[in-house]
């Protein structure tokens, strides 16, 4: 009973409301800062980068480009009129400025070196675009061999959304399905793909099936990932391994695609896109975790940002949550678990960077849907104090048997050894033309045993495992030996491929 | 002897002016388009002495009126279709709700006016109806008892965030290039370009023309830029026909459709735009000259053999002077050794229409 009072104390001081500037769950050690935008200018951020010389530099809804000088804390104004800037990429050898805008992708220059950009040169304007206000463009990542990536939204198509039927066009339903019920469309090329451009300026279409890929990211050998959004034919925001060719699931974006030329995409049936269907790496469950991912950023900070190195962390624009990813290649595919990391900050978390020193810049706006804390607009640091080790799940792994769920503490040995204190849920989702899926067939189980390392650091959860299925793991009853319970205490992992024997 | 009984009168009126009412002051913000302060208090039936001060550097008037904000977008709607007469008027449109009025006011200078506050405690509207500037340039006077009780309302504060959400982007002394998506545009590529003369144009980075002009103020993104978006941003001035349809410069053959390419645009100095026509190499640059419908158009063609064709419409536009080139019904023909850098000035014939309607 005593034991039982004294966590609650702890889970209280981790995850009541302490300050306005404080997240309601944040783990040990890492503290949030708050930065000053520029007074009085409107600031979505939209791509944020590190120039060599270790000024920042954000690109915003509003079209502008800012420099921040982090050291002397000062503001100044490098571009501005762009439309819609939603991602940056810097050389980090010749400082080469990008951006990547709703019609291109435009290098800025700043010919007579007065500090600001005074020649605006279109890079890339190869896909389509209306003044359909879906029409995104993301981005901007760049891999070792100088190739740009980005992602493109689908329309917003459905006449009873979108101002005009002029952009009705390419929404898909497929037989059996109220026509409605295609909301996302294709009014211009290359909606809802994610593309290439080379060196030399080639434009090349590269995977499909994006709905509204608003962040993406890549790791240190070059394998790119994206966030989508939950919508139609997306069962629930996820997360994507992006490779040459793949389908991602929401059909619209195959009418640019030379093997459906002329083809009627509403007469092919919805088992011919589930089969070309590559499943998200991660699904991240609607409501629960988030709502709008943002971008995805892996960290390389060497152990200066706490122990998750090379995981991934991800922000959502509208729980502005911080959450955490570790990927888990099994029989030679991404899928992974996530976790909830920080709850939440102070508005909708869409673009992050590391700086030298380890710390997650974080790049937020809210855009006018309600994002959890409530400010438009804002730029946050998350440091890591550098000694503190937060009691956190640190992993779990898919095993033949069952799960290996590490921590970065010694569990406290009782109990880890009681199977009943590792609830776990797992369903499916619904591939369908419907915005989201529920649930689809959630079981419950208690694994059949659990067996902890000599460490007390590693606990394999045994049972038996379906695939295609989202398994929940609630740790809320662990504690480690000092009794502390966890600030984040849900795992869910998505299981597509199962372990065999001897992968 | 009437020189000096008028003299003895203004002088009398000066000290009237001075000794009898109370003294107000509101002034001009420099290139921000907004009035300092916002806010004024004054006592409720007193006879207000009201100077105001410009010191922005385009021209303001200022008039005070009974109505919210709404009857105030009205009274700035009527100003604008003073149209022509508008210059003279000062742009102050007639209306029984309008408690006191100063014309046009130029960069640098003061007027004066004195009127009677009020009876009636409560809030009323000032504003600049000058054509554009109606929706940044907005305050408030209060009427109250008592003046010295109202301390902390004087602070701009609350304006000045209301200011901010607005959205309207003004032209100061240089420039402006803001990539937009207006209403009635069917382009997803098109540029504003909105310069220090008051002129503004439509450029289309995909079609290559200039799309339309406007004259007075710029442009407003606010239902594009904040909040969900999904609106258009909108005109601040009062636009007229280019004429010009799409890819209106032809290498060699005024029937052919080119292969173009859009390269991108300099700020430095009047904006220029850089594109690829069949392969040859383009820059573009656009001003405005008065009374108001015209604009002209620098184009510099990279050095080839043919012949250079700029179409235009012979119904939308009168072409008023080219430095190069035959004209024919709706083309103007520039023989190759000519096209190195010639200029084209079309004047609207339409008479000009506010803003751009929403879809």
């Amino acid at each position: 009973m005593k034991t039982k009072w004294l966590a609650l104390g702890i889970l209280s001081a981790n995850c009541l409301l302490i300050g306005q500037q404080t997240p309601n769950c944040i783990p040990e050690g890492y503290h949030v800062e708050t930065i000053d935008t520029p007074p009085d200018e409107y600031f979505g951020v939209g791509g944020m980068e590190f120039a060599p010389n270790g000024d920042l530099f954000i690109c915003t809804r509003e079209g502008d480009v800012w420099r921040y000088e982090t050291k002397g804390r000062e503001w100044s104004r490098f571009a501005d009129g762009l439309h819609e800037a939603l991602g940056i990429w810097i050389d980090p050898k010749s400082s080469d400025v990008f951006v990547i805008q709703r019609p291109e992708i435009t290098q800025l220059i700043d010919s007579d070196m007065d500090g600001t950009a005074d020649l605006y040169k279109t890079f890339n304007a190869s896909w389509g675009v209306t003044d359909n206000y879906h029409e995104y463009a993301f981005g901007l990542v760049r891999d070792r061999k100088g190739n740009f990536y980005g992602t493109l939204n689908t329309s917003l198509s459905w006449p009873g959304w979108a101002r005009s039927q002029k952009w009705n066009i390419g929404r898909v339903w497929t037989e059996g399905y109220p026509a409605s019920e295609g909301k996302m469309g294709r009014a211009a090329k290359y909606r809802g793909w994610g593309f290439q451009v080379t060196t030399d300026g080639k434009f090349i279409p590269f995977a499909s099936g994006m709905r509204s890929p608003a962040g993406i990211g890549i790791n240190k050998d070059d394998e790119l990932f994206f966030t989508d959004n939950q919508g139609d034919w997306g069962a629930s925001s996820s997360l994507h391994h992006i490779v040459k060719d793949r389908f991602h699931g929401h059909p619209s974006s195959l009418m640019d695609h030379p093997e459906f030329k002329g083809k009627d995409l509403n007469k092919i049936p919805i088992e011919e896109y589930e089969k070309r269907w590559s499943r998200p790496a991660v699904w991240i469950p609607h409501g629960e975790l988030a709502n709008s991912p943002g971008e995805p950023i892996f960290d390389y900070t060497g152990g200066k940002f706490g122990p998750f190195t090379g995981q991934m962390f991800i922000g959502d624009q509208s729980r502005s949550n911080i959450m955490r990813v570790s990927l888990d290649k099994v029989r030679g595919e991404y899928q992974g678990v996530i976790f909830d990391f920080i709850n939440h900050l102070q508005t909708g978390c869409i673009r992050h960077v590391f700086d030298g020193e380890g710390t997650l810049w974080v790049g937020q706006t809210g855009r006018g849907w309600l994002s959890a804390g409530g400010k438009e607009y804002g730029l946050q640091q998350v440091r890591w104090d550098g000694k503190t080790l937060p009691y956190s799940i640190h992993d779990v792994k898919l095993e033949p048997n069952g799960f290996r769920v590490s921590f970065t503490k010694p569990v406290a040995l009782k109990l880890a050894e009681d199977p009943n204190n590792f609830p776990i849920e797992h369903w499916g989702y619904h591939y369908h033309p419907k915005y989201g899926s529920q649930k689809v067939g959630t079981l419950k189980l208690i694994p059949r045993k659990t067996s902890v390392s000599e460490d007390a650091k590693t606990v394999l959860l045994e049972m038996d495992l379906e695939k295609k299925r989202v398994y929940k793991l609630n740790f809320r009853k662990i504690r480690n030996r000092n009794g502390e319970s966890l600030v984040n205490h849900l795992a869910w992992y998505t299981l597509n491929r199962l372990k065999k024997q001897y992968d | 002897m009437i020189t000096l009984w008028l003299l003895l009168i203004s002088a009398l009126l000066l000290l009237f002016q001075v000794v009898g009412g109370e003294e107000v002051k509101i002034g001009t913000l420099h290139g921000k388009l907004r009035f300092d302060p916002e806010i004024i208090v004054v006592p409720k039936g007193a006879k207000i002495n009201l100077l105001f001060e410009n010191q922005d550097e385009m021209i303001h008037n200022l008039l005070i009126a009974k109505g919210d904000s709404k009857h105030i977008d009205g009274l700035a709607k009527k100003a604008l279709d003073l149209g022509a007469r508008g210059m003279d008027l000062g742009f102050i449109p007639e209306d029984p709700s309008i408690i006191a009025s100063i014309g046009l006011v130029q960069p640098g200078e003061t007027a004066k006016v004195s009127f009677g506050a009020p009876d009636e405690n409560g809030d009323y509207p000032f504003v600049c109806t000058f054509p554009g500037h109606a929706l940044s340039m907005r305050g408030i006077m209060k009427v109250v008892e008592d003046p010295s009780l109202v301390k902390a309302a004087t602070s701009p504060e609350d304006l000045s965030v209301k200011k901010q959400k607005n959205g309207a982007i003004q032209v100061g002394s240089l420039p402006r290039v803001v990539r937009v998506h207006f209403a009635g545009v069917d382009s997803g590529r098109s540029i504003a370009v909105g310069l220090p003369s008051g002129y503004s144009y439509l450029f289309d980075a995909e079609k290559l023309n200039v799309r339309m002009g406007w004259k007075g103020g710029f442009i407003n993104v606010n239902n594009d830029r904040r909040g969900r978006g999904g609106g258009l941003c909108s005109i601040l001035g009062k636009r007229f026909a280019s004429g010009i349809a799409a890819f209106p410069i032809r290498i060699g053959d005024p029937t052919k459709v080119p292969e173009t390419r859009f390269l991108g645009y300099s700020r430095a100095g009047n904006p220029t735009f850089y594109y690829e026509v069949d392969g040859i190499r383009i820059e573009q640059s656009t001003t405005g000259s008065p009374p108001g419908k015209e604009l002209t158009h620098n184009f510099k063609v990279a050095k080839q053999k043919d012949d250079v064709f700029f179409l235009f419409d012979p119904e939308k536009v009168q072409l008023s002077s080219t430095t190069a080139g035959k004209r024919e019904k709706g083309t103007l023909r520039v023989h190759a050794k000519d096209s190195a850098n010639f200029v084209v000035s079309l004047t609207s014939l339409d008479k000009g229409q506010e803003g751009s309607p929403e879809l």
